[in-house]
Parts: structure tokens; C-alpha cells; sequence
């Protein structure tokens, strides 16, 4: 799919925050577009109505008000991907979607936040949700651009590990007498 | 390193290259006996870890299939990974975190000190704490255990900080940095560790003990060892006697070899250990190899774990450092008055963050979750390692349809909390949340059991031979050149991570083995 090919629909995705946008082209195949940071993503099986009720459902099951939404259309891209290489797994999530929409009587999305709440209560034994779930595990928590965020280090042994860098800097409580802790060679 | 022909049969062959069977082939080798180790793992090196969850996880942890069934979390959560073990050369040596103490004198007589106790198949070891330490001591001295040997301590990290103020705040006496198999500082041509983190995906400076690089290279400096990576083994033979005589297994391009042996050591943890036993059946032993008792797979233990995460105002970075240096170890003693019998430590443990999503409350979601991870570096973290009870129903079985790679019926792990299980962990929990309170948690989290990673009993010791599967040897009570050489031979499951006692019994198994070829009973 080619950018002069687009038709140049954009539909917010408000987050709150940041400025979304699903893409759709005159094929119907759709892209997940965050101008203000040049990040975007072609999805070959979810279609725009799709991308974006998962989009909206993957911060309401993980809800960090302070990420962007671009981190959460990273788990829908895995989400299509998955569902590119697997009719079962395409069959599930538009399945889910509709029954999202279903349990709410017209489109989810709409909904106020607690009935939208309500509705992923209900689905929430359902293999579409533990799908979703699973993917948002890795898909956010895995993700290294996000780990600063939550105060993660990483990969400590190129640097030497923590020896020298605070491994025992916590000074709110006291420290332990050297019987209990000795001092590091 | 040797090169030990197929049709030798004059070497000891070993199956798994971790505490037990790593420790045995050294001890072994430095002795003058032949051994071939054969290691279903990739031969990788510490140049290979990475300091990264998943990734590490996909290169090191056991992920052939296995299924599960049972009370217990895992197996709804985890219903195809029972356990968090390794499959590389070294075994879980690679991933263990270095806790290293000695079972107590009341604990290896757990019958006789717990009395009677529903549904729990207890007896007491064929072996006493006597008879262990100067075994312990070797083994102490081997591993470079800190606070043995005159070796120092680890310095704590912000974990323990976190745990030490909240534990003598609470009144516990017995809270230090541990006895760890992690150098504090340089030994035996190791490194002392650089507090990277990181403790279960491979030491990167090889600071901790582990096999790959202790015990394997010793033994093959004696040009006695051949080790064989990538070669899984599919079934113990025996002769015409029933004595056994070989081992068939798959190389790592699926082709299959049959290598002779004058005695076998099974050595591939709880899991695999009595799979393969099981998988061995003929007509001679139509119920598996050493299996006339009717236990082996039976008396599946993997402590009675749980962990206690707690959030604070102020920040604490539990991962920094070395994972478990740090222990409360006041709760290590059998006193009923608590309603249960058996003890429990409790130890500084973190998961990075892509564990820690994975196993804070696994399957969870919504907004109490997602403020905890967003908490993530004001956390700290323990781990409860407690006695569980043997029970006969909590076994390894051989699924009925399902088959590996090679072919072979894939493991079912049962395992059914016993009631003095649930009455320990929920004691644990409450101690662990008192411990977090006095240090001045916001929040606190009572983390389920993570796929086992101490797998015990399965194969194991007894005085009667109708009890167990082998004596206090490991040397099994129906085929005299077979043994058990890891966690499996384990009577009970004690409070005290394993792998030291695990290293202990190969010490003494080896002298054992020596002896017996020595008088030409084996």
C-alpha cells in the first residue's frame, strides 16, 4: 500500500493526550498513523472500526494515563500480525469486537467509561480477552521505549552492574548493621 | 576431553549436567572413573546470557511440553510450564539464585518429628544431618558459600534494605545477607559479583556458582569426561538380568544412539528424572525401571512458595544487586503452635519488569494492576520457601496421548496444595505484610507460587524398599548400577532451597560409586 494511495480520512483516537489517527485507504486496508511522532503501522487483517476498539481496550485494560496511545497501537499491530498469520486468531479478534458491540448495544467505543468497564467485565473469562491480555503482558510491559517510564533499568552487565551504581543507594531507612550486611569488597 | 566409544561399557553414564549431575561427573572424573555426561541443553556460555527476561527465558528454561493438572494456580495459569528449569549445559545451575543452606537435623526426620499427618506420605530420610555435614562442608567449600569458610557476606542491596528495617522492626533476630554461592569477592578464579541483577538469566561474571563453568571444565581438565550437549535421552536399557546397561538418546539432529554404560545416574530434575524412568518400561519392569515400590513420579514437592510484593512512597529499585542476598530466617523451625508443621524462610527476591507483569497476579488486568507496575520502582519484593508435604497423589505421569519431538508421551505434573500448604503460605503472607508494613508499604501484594523451580521427591530416598525408590545413596533399591542424582531423590521437601543439598549428595554419591566399583559390586 502506497501513501498516495490513502485516502486521507483520519478519525481521532483521543486518548487524553495525544493525538491518534487511524488511517484508512480507499482498499480498506488501514494504517495506525501518531503524526506528532512519526509513528505509524499497516494492519493487514483489522479493519479501521477493529483497530480501534482494541486500541481503546488495551488502555482500558492496562490504563497508564501518562503512556502514549502509540504504545498501545503497538499491541494492536502484534494483534494483526498475529491475525495475518492465523485464521483462527483473525476469526477471534473480529469476533470479540463484535461482540464487544454486541454487549453494548451499538458501538462500544460510545459508551460511557463505566458501561464500558461493565461490558469487559462480562467478557473477561473469554479466550478473545485473555488474547488481548496476553498480548498487552509483552506487548506494553516488554517493550524497552517504555521501560524508563516505569523506572526500569534493563540490561545492567555492559555497564558494569549496580556496584557502583546504587545497587544500595536507598537512604529512607537505616542501614543495616555490617554483621547483617557487610560492606562490598 | 575424553572420547568414550558407543560400545564402551566401562563408563559411568550421566543424564543431566545441573547441580546434581554436574557436581557427580567432576567428583567422578577427579577420581580416575570415565564418565559420560549427556546434557539434552545447548552448550552455551556466559558470553551467550543476556540480561534480558524473555529473551533468556526462550535460551535457557525447559520449554518442551509438558501438561499439568491439579488445585494449584500454575496450572491454570501456566497449564504447559509446570516449572522454570533449564535445558543448556549446567542445567539450572545457570538460573538458580545462589541461596545455599543446610537442611536441618529435625527436618531430614520429618516423620518422626511431625508425627502423623493427614494425607501426607512422610517418612523420615535413610540418612541423618550427621551423616551430611562433612559432605556440606565439601560442598560449602566448593560452591564458595558466603558466611561459611571464612568467606564475608554479600553487601545488601535496597531490597534487603527494605527487608532488614521491616523485619527488626517486627522483632525478627535472624535477617543478614544470606549464605549464597555468589563470591563477595574474587575465589577459585572467579570474579566477585558486580551486583548486576539479573541472577536468573546467567551470571554474567560468573560470580555465582554454576556448574558450566565450576565442575564441568574441572572434570574435563582430567580428560576423563566427555560431555555431550544436545543429546536427549529417550530410554534407559537394561540386560538380560535386569541390571542396566545403556542409554538410548537423540542427538540434536533428531538421529538416535544407543551408549553402553557400567552404571547410569539419572540426574535431569524432578520432572524428567522419573519421566524417563517411566518411559523405560518393559517387560521386565512393565511399571518402569526401579519402580517395584510404585512411588517413582510419586511425592511430587516444590515448596510451599508464594511472594510478598509491597509498594512506598519513596523508591527503591529492587532490582538492583543480587537477587536473593537477603533472608529472614526466624520462621525456619517446626512449632505447631502456628497450625502447621515444617518452616519457612523468607528471602529478597525481584523480577524485572517484564516478569513481573507476567506473574504479579497472572491473568490480571485494570487499573489496581496497572498503578502497581506503574509503582514498579518504588517495590519491593520477597520470596516464601517453605516445607510442602509429600502426598502420593501429587505425581509425574505419562500423558496418555500427547508426545515430544522424539516421540516420546510428554510429563502431566499433578499437584493438590495440602492443607498444611495453604496454612503455611497464608502465615508467610501474613509475615511478609507485617514485614512490609513496619518499612511502610503503601500497598502490599500477595503473589501466587511461580512455575516451580525447586522440583523434589519424585525418585526418592527410603530405608524400605517398598517406601521409595532409593536408598540413601540414591542408588536405587532394584537395579544396583542405577542411581538418582538430583532434587528427585529428596524424602522430603525440607525449608531449605535445594541445590545444596543436591551438590552434597552427588560428593557423597561419588565416593559411594567409587567404593562399590572399587569392590566390583557395581
Amino acid at each position: 500500500m502506497k501513501n498516495e494511495h490513502l485516502n486521507r480520512r483520519e478519525f481521532l483516537c483521543n486518548s487524553g493526550k495525544t493525538l491518534a489517527g487511524v488511517v484508512v485507504a480507499s482498499s480498506g486496508a488501514v494504517t495506525l498513523i501518531f503524526p506528532a511522532t512519526g509513528w505509524s503501522a499497516q494492519l493487514a487483517v483489522l479493519n479501521e472500526h477493529e483497530s480501534k476498539t482494541l486500541l481503546r481496550m488495551t488502555r482500558e485494560m492496562f490504563p497508564h494515563d501518562k503512556i502514549e496511545d502509540k504504545f498501545y497501537a503497538v499491541v494492536v499491530t502484534a494483534l494483526d500480525t498475529d491475525a495475518s498469520g492465523n485464521a483462527d486468531t483473525a476469526k477471534q479478534l473480529k469476533a470479540g469486537v463484535a461482540n464487544l458491540d454486541k454487549l453494548a448495544q451499538g458501538d462500544w467505543q460510545a459508551l460511557s467509561a463505566d458501561k464500558r468497564g461493565a461490558v469487559l467485565k462480562q467478557i473477561e473469562t473469554t479466550a478473545f480477552f485473555n488474547s488481548v491480555k496476553s498480548k498487552c503482558v509483552t506487548g506494553i510491559y516488554n517493550n524497552k521505549d517504555l521501560w524508563d517510564h516505569f523506572g526500569y533499568e534493563g540490561s545492567s552487565s555492559e555497564h558494569g552492574g549496580y556496584i557502583n551504581r546504587g545497587f544500595d543507594d536507598l537512604d529512607w531507612l537505616p542501614n543495616p548493621p555490617e554483621s547483617d550486611s557487610p560492606k562490598a569488597h | 576431553m575424553a572420547k568414550i566409544d558407543f560400545y564402551d561399557n566401562s563408563a559411568v553414564v550421566i543424564i543431566g549436567s545441573g547441580a546434581g549431575g554436574g557436581t557427580l561427573a567432576n567428583e567422578l572424573c577427579q577420581k580416575g572413573i570415565k564418565v559420560v555426561l549427556l546434557e539434552a541443553g545447548k552448550h552455551h556460555t556466559i558470553a551467550d546470557f543476556v540480561n534480558d527476561e524473555w529473551p533468556s527465558f526462550s535460551q535457557l528454561a525447559w520449554l518442551d511440553k509438558r501438561t499439568t493438572s491439579g488445585d494449584w494456580r500454575v496450572a491454570k495459569d501456566f497449564p504447559n510450564l509446570p516449572a522454570w528449569i533449564c535445558k543448556t549445559v549446567g542445567g539450572t545451575t545457570t538460573h538458580w539464585a545462589g541461596a545455599s543452606l543446610r537442611i536441618q537435623d529435625h527436618e531430614f526426620r520429618a516423620e518422626t518429628h511431625y508425627g502423623k499427618i493427614d494425607d501426607a506420605n512422610l517418612i523420615d530420610w535413610p540418612l541423618t544431618l550427621k551423616d551430611l555435614e562433612p559432605y556440606y562442608a565439601k560442598a560449602e567449600d566448593k560452591m564458595g558459600v558466603t558466611r561459611t569458610n571464612g568467606i564475608p557476606g554479600l553487601p545488601g542491596n535496597n531490597n534487603f534494605k527494605v527487608m532488614h528495617a521491616g523485619a527488626k522492626k517486627l522483632g525478627y533476630k535472624e535477617v543478614h545477607t544470606g549464605r549464597m554461592a555468589i563470591n563477595s569477592r574474587p575465589r577459585n578464579g572467579r570474579a566477585a559479583c558486580q551486583q548486576i541483577g539479573f541472577c536468573f538469566q546467567g551470571c554474567k561474571s560468573g560470580a555465582k556458582w554454576s556448574t558450566l563453568y565450576t565442575e564441568i571444565p574441572a572434570a574435563e581438565a582430567t580428560g576423563n569426561l566427555e560431555l555431550r550437549s544436545e543429546s536427549h535421552v529417550l530410554q534407559v536399557k537394561h540386560d538380560a538380568e535386569g541390571k542396566v546397561s545403556g542409554v538410548l538418546y537423540a542427538d540434536k539432529d533428531g538421529n538416535q544412539h544407543l551408549q553402553k554404560a557400567r552404571i547410569i545416574c539419572v540426574a535431569g530434575n524432578s520432572i524428567e528424572s522419573p519421566r524417563l524412568l517411566l518411559n523405560s518400561a518393559t517387560s521386565m519392569y512393565p511399571d518402569g525401571l526401579a519402580n517395584s515400590s510404585g512411588q517413582v513420579g510419586r511425592n511430587y514437592m516444590r515448596h510451599t512458595t508464594g511472594s510478598v510484593y509491597a509498594t512506598f512512597e519513596k523508591p527503591v529499585h529492587m532490582y538492583r544487586g543480587t537477587t536473593m542476598a537477603g533472608i529472614i530466617a526466624d520462621e525456619n523451625k517446626h512449632d505447631t503452635s502456628r497450625g502447621f508443621a515444617g518452616g519457612y524462610e523468607m528471602e529478597t527476591l525481584s523480577l524485572g519488569l517484564p516478569f513481573m507483569a507476567a506473574f504479579l497476579d497472572p491473568g490480571a488486568s485494570g487499573k489496581k494492576f496497572s498503578d502497581a507496575l506503574e509503582d514498579y520502582d518504588h517495590m519491593a519484593g520477597m520470596w516464601i520457601v517453605g516445607e510442602d508435604m509429600p502426598q502420593e497423589k501429587n505425581r509425574v505421569t505419562l500423558h496418555a496421548t500427547e508426545k515430544d519431538q522424539h516421540g516420546q508421551p510428554v510429563p502431566n505434573v499433578h499437584f493438590d496444595d495440602h492443607k498444611n500448604d495453604i496454612a503455611m503460605r497464608n502465615h508467610a503472607y501474613k509475615q511478609g505484610t507485617l514485614v512490609y508494613g513496619a518499612a511502610g508499604a503503601k500497598t502490599v501484594w500477595e503473589t501466587p507460587p511461580y512455575p516451580s523451580t525447586h522440583n523434589l521427591g519424585t525418585n526418592r530416598m527410603s530405608t524400605k524398599a517398598t517406601d521409595g525408590v532409593c536408598n540413601g545413596f540414591g542408588q536405587t533399591h532394584d537395579i544396583k548400577n542405577l542411581f538418582i542424582s538430583d532434587g528427585s531423590q529428596f524424602t522430603t521437601g525440607a525449608a531449605e532451597n535445594p541445590t545444596l543439598t543436591i551438590v552434597t549428595l552427588a560428593i557423597r554419591q561419588a565416593d559411594y560409586i567409587a567404593e562399590q566399583m572399587g569392590k566390583k559390586n557395581i
